[in-house]
């Protein structure tokens, strides 16, 4: 499989008033094309600040991250931005959408950054937002005016707009309550089954089993890693394999 | 009370730099303002005490000495307005006096130290040795403009004699202080005084000084009386026309003080108010937990209005203090044109009036969005449940066309309705602000003509008295223009009273058309008429009025009214057939010449004095003109940085409250385009783009605004010096070149302050 991000010796620490904290401890790590990765850990094991540096949202302290054959902690903010608008979607768990839009326009201000044609992102637009199934009626409204679960899917349209190649996404069903959080994940799964890689962070093993490939992180370290193949909802013993995996991994 | 402190407390920390601004905008008003009432309540105050303590005349006369007797004096105590007359001789020259670094020639009257009444007493200002046996003291306007000072010598020629008097001291008197009324009084001791008295015999003059209830009265009724009794009157004026003139510019500056201190209060109030309301949005819930743990209503609007009672009652209360400080500043200005020197003390009822002002409308406009707090229901607050209306998602990004960074700009133009309210106003004003001292900087320094021919008479380059005719000859000079005969010492009398009366052959070819409706006389039967003349009598285009002279009597009518700032508007206008009608003697003696070129009036004035050996005096008017102007022309470009400057940061202060707000509450959605992919540039260009429409529509407003009402404005402001026909000009490109200079201004402090927007990393964004 085709390596779409390579990590080398990649540390992040902050330093606080009690000293210096590594979150991310020297760490190697590739994630291949078309898989969907899950990165699991206790609370501190630098889960969400590992995705956040293979990114490009956060820099790390030190060590190089390849994104596509890049190298990506070299790069000024704004080659950052650019970089993530072309190559990254996000899915986050608080769903950030910007409020004071309608789910459509939030769609576009993603879109409309890589593709300057307004009818072909509007087109792609409504063709997820059938694929998340949520109406026009609904895509006009405002961020406030929905419910959670409507701009959670609506977070994954935008995440998914300008078919970046990877998307990421920091607990998406966190917030959610348990039809919104299949909703969201089957959305994820079927993306990820027209070949788009998903990195994801998560607490929740029913989210954790979407995912082809589990890493689990101890310390800022790949303390394990499971390799479960591809989706399938009737298959019972993937439960079996993670869960067995989450408690050798101390879960 | 406590609990009250400790939210205002939290308040004030969270809004430190925005509480700080409003301190900052509301320091600056109650500077200007606690100075502008200062100087309001007390220059004339002050005026009139020294007046009073120096028992000045109400009003006085110079008169030929050969025409007073003692018992002028005594008649004219027998008229029911004057309660007391004095007389007291001097000597009255035209003396070259080298004024802000040129020469000028001033009408002086020189006094005797020894010979001093009952009325127009002095006061030292400096040196002054009572015993010396020679020597001059000053007057202080004299002081303050010229290179004279005690230990200088006061040299000069006139009438073919030189003088020379030692400056022994500076004295200021209420009477002849100023050039108010085109003459200056000097003081000789004795023995100097008996020396210019013995060469300058066909000089001498009595001032006779009346002091009455009422100066205008006086003025009058003496003025009848002495003409009638056919005594000549050189010159002449009464105690509220003097104080008008003399306090002319602090009667100004107050205005400008007052109206500008004015509108900086108001954007000071309109801060604090938008900045309660956004607290208000921002503390929602926690407003809510406060009143679900059992705060009152009450309670909670107190915590969140006094960070600003209490920065107010500082800032306030600083400002007034501060004002101590300009004052002087401002009391030199006022001293440099009225001559009156004013000392600033404290003025607690002033200090107080701005305090108390200040702390009113802070109250009045801080209340006004905190009264909703008590509306506020606890539940609804925690859960961020806000009773408004279902918000429109204008330009849909799909439906309108345009590129992402324009629909962008355009959202963010509409989510910042209050925001670019509070802007607009305040760019508004200070579009206005800007453009009245960008006008007055372009009338007075950069074509001082404007000026000049608002506020003086006519303006030649040079004057030459003959009293042969030498208009052809002097016409014919290289550099010379036109040359006029023209003469505004002359004088008719009208309904009993002795008018200053201007004669010309042509009053078209004058540089100063001081003709404000109407116009000029053209044939020996029509007069125009001062303004306060047309006041007093009513008179009309078409009158006929009878003008005298010497017992002799012609009837003229009226065709225009003038303006004239140093004769009050008390002059007449006839053409010189029209003056011969009642002095069918006279012959013009005043030539006004108009060179191509201003700047060479000395050598041509040089010239004219090797060639001509009949000429009996000469002047350069241009010069004298100039360094008359130097007073105003350093005073409007003080001015005008002072207010360009206070502009300027009025408009990076409010800026930075808006943009640092907006950055504060939009951190996490600036986060969301950031994460997204777009860069700083384009946030910054969203943001501040969000402003431009309404910043654009306040300052084409401001400028339209100023426009249209400038002259009036202008108008009003030299009405009040007497000048009814302000020649300024507003030109529309400069007033277009403000607007784009605030615009340009505003962009790019905008783009500065949002720069923050760099420096915070997108993950922090979205983390915090």
């Amino acid at each position: 499989m085709k390596t779409i991000i390579r990590t080398r010796d990649l540390v992040k620490s902050f330093t606080t008033e009690g000293g210096t904290q590594t979150i991310i401890n020297h760490l190697d790590l590739d994630i291949y094309e078309k898989d969907f990765t899950v990165i699991m850990g206790s609370s501190g094991a630098g889960k969400s600040t590992l995705m956040y540096s293979l990114s490009g949202m956060d820099r790390p302290t030190s060590g190089s991250i390849l994104f596509g054959g890049e190298e990506i902690t070299k790069m000024s903010n704004d080659k950052l931005a650019v970089f993530r608008r072309k190559y990254c979607g996000f899915v986050f768990q608080q769903v950030y959408l910007l409020d004071r839009m309608s789910l459509m326009d939030n769609a576009m201000t993603a879109g409309l950054l890589v593709e300057k044609n307004k009818k072909v992102v509007a087109g792609r637009a409504k063709e997820l937002f059938e694929k998340v199934n949520l109406p026009e009626v609904t895509y006009r409204k405002r961020v406030n005016q929905v419910s959670g679960g409507e701009a959670a899917r609506a977070g994954i349209v935008r995440a998914a707009i300008n078919r970046p190649e990877v998307v990421f996404a920091d607990e998406p069903t966190g917030a959610l309550n348990s039809d919104n959080s299949t909703a969201v994940l089957d959305v994820l799964t079927e993306l990820n089954r027209d070949g788009q890689s998903i990195i994801m962070v998560t607490h929740d093993r029913k989210s954790a089993l979407r995912g082809s490939r589990i890493i689990y992180l101890k310390d800022g370290k790949i303390y394990g890693e499971l390799s479960l193949g591809s989706y399938q909802q009737d298959k019972v013993e993937r439960g079996d394999k993670l869960d067995q995996f989450l408690r050798e991994m101390g879960w | 009370m406590k609990r009250n402190f400790t939210l205002a407390k939290y308040l004030l920390r969270k809004n430190r730099s925005s509480i700080f601004s409003f301190s900052l905008i509301l320091l600056i008003s109650t500077l200007l303002f606690a100075s502008a009432l200062t100087v309001n309540n007390n220059v004339s105050k002050d005026y009139d005490a020294l007046h009073e303590q120096l028992n000045t005349a109400n009003a006085f006369f110079t008169v030929p000495a050969v025409q007073y007797t003692e018992d002028l004096v005594n008649a004219l105590e027998e008229l029911h307005s004057v309660e007391m007359a004095e007389g007291r001789r001097g000597v009255m020259l035209s003396v070259p006096v080298e004024m802000e670094g040129s020469q000028q020639e001033q009408t002086q009257i020189f006094f005797s130290l020894k010979n001093t009444g009952e009325l127009n007493r002095f006061r030292v200002v400096e040196g002054f040795a009572e015993n010396a046996g020679k020597g001059i003291c000053i007057a202080n306007y004299t002081y303050i403009h010229s290179s004279l000072e005690p230990g200088s010598s006061y040299a000069f020629d006139s009438n073919g004699n030189s003088y020379s008097f030692p400056v022994i001291g500076v004295l200021e008197d209420m009477q002849y202080g100023n050039y108010a009324s085109s003459v200056i009084g000097q003081y000789l001791t004795e023995e100097s005084f008996q020396k210019l008295l013995g060469q300058e015999p066909q000089n001498e003059v009595v001032v006779i000084s009346v002091k009455a209830d009422s100066g205008r009265e006086a003025y009058c009724d003496v003025s009848k009386y002495l003409n009638e009794k056919g005594i000549l009157v050189i010159s002449k004026n009464y105690d509220e026309n003097m104080k008008n003139q003399r306090l002319a510019i602090s009667n100004i500056l107050v205005l400008i003080l007052l109206v500008f201190s004015a509108v900086i209060l108001l954007i000071s109030l309109l801060v604090s108010k938008f900045k309660i309301q956004q607290s208000i949005e921002e503390e929602m819930a926690n407003m809510g937990v406060l009143k679900a743990l059992g705060y009152t209503g009450n309670e909670i609007i107190l915590g969140v209005i006094l960070p600003y009672l209490i920065s107010g009652l500082t800032v306030t209360c600083l400002g007034a203090a501060l004002s101590y400080l300009l004052l002087p500043v401002l009391g030199n200005v006022i001293m440099m044109q009225s001559g009156f020197r004013w000392e600033p003390g404290a003025d607690i009822t002033a200090d107080l009036t701005v305090i108390l002002i200040s702390l009113l409308l802070i109250t009045v406009f801080t209340l006004l969005p905190a009264a909703r707090i008590r509306k506020l229901n606890p539940i609804n607050a925690i859960r961020g449940i806000r009773q408004s209306k279902a918000e429109r998602n204008y330009f849909e990004m799909d439906k309108t066309a345009g590129s992402v960074g324009m629909l962008l700009t355009l959202k963010n133009f509409v989510n910042m309705k209050r925001q670019n309210i509070l802007l607009g106003i305040v760019l508004f004003f200070m579009t206005a602000a800007a453009s009245f001292v960008i006008i007055l900087y372009y009338n007075i320094n950069l074509n001082p003509m404007n000026f000049i021919n608002t506020l003086v008479e006519e303006h030649p380059s040079i004057i030459v008295k003959s009293d042969e005719d030498m208009e052809t000859e002097l016409a014919k000079m290289e550099h010379v223009e036109r040359v006029i005969y023209y003469d505004e010492q002359c004088s008719v009398s009208y309904r009993d009273d002795s008018y200053k009366t201007f004669v010309s052959e042509s009053f078209e070819q004058l540089a100063n058309d001081l003709c404000y409706e109407g116009r000029n006389p053209e044939t020996d039967r029509e007069v125009a008429v001062g303004s306060r003349i047309r006041e007093a009598y009513d008179l009309q285009t078409g009158d006929t009025i009878v003008l005298s002279r010497n017992g002799r009597e012609e009837e003229y009518e009226i065709t225009g009214f003038i303006q004239s700032v140093n004769y009050s508007g008390e002059v007449l206008e006839l053409t010189v057939d029209g003056y011969r009608r009642v002095e069918p003697d006279y012959t013009p003696g005043t030539l006004y010449l108009y060179l191509d070129d201003e700047r060479l009036a000395g050598a041509v004035m040089e010239e004219i004095e090797e060639t001509n050996e009949t000429i009996n005096s000469t002047m350069n008017y241009a010069e004298s003109m100039e360094s008359a102007m130097d007073l105003y022309v350093s005073l409007v470009g003080i001015i005008c940085i002072v207010i360009i400057v206070i502009t300027v940061l009025l408009i990076f202060l409010i800026l930075s409250i808006l943009i640092s707000s907006i950055i504060t509450r939009q951190k996490q959605e600036l986060g969301i385009f950031k994460a997204v992919g777009y860069q700083n540039r384009q946030l910054v260009r969203h943001l501040v783009g969000g402003f431009i429409p309404g910043s654009l529509l306040a300052v084409i407003a401001g400028a339209l605004v100023s426009k249209l009402t400038l002259g009036k404005v202008y108008g009003f402001i030299f009405q009040a010096v007497g000048a009814y026909k302000v020649n300024f000009v507003y030109p529309t490109g400069l007033l277009c070149l403000t607007a784009l200079g605030l615009i340009v201004s505003t962009l790019v402090i905008g783009v500065a302050l949002a720069e923050r927007i760099r420096k915070i990393s997108v993950y922090s964004l979205i983390r915090d």
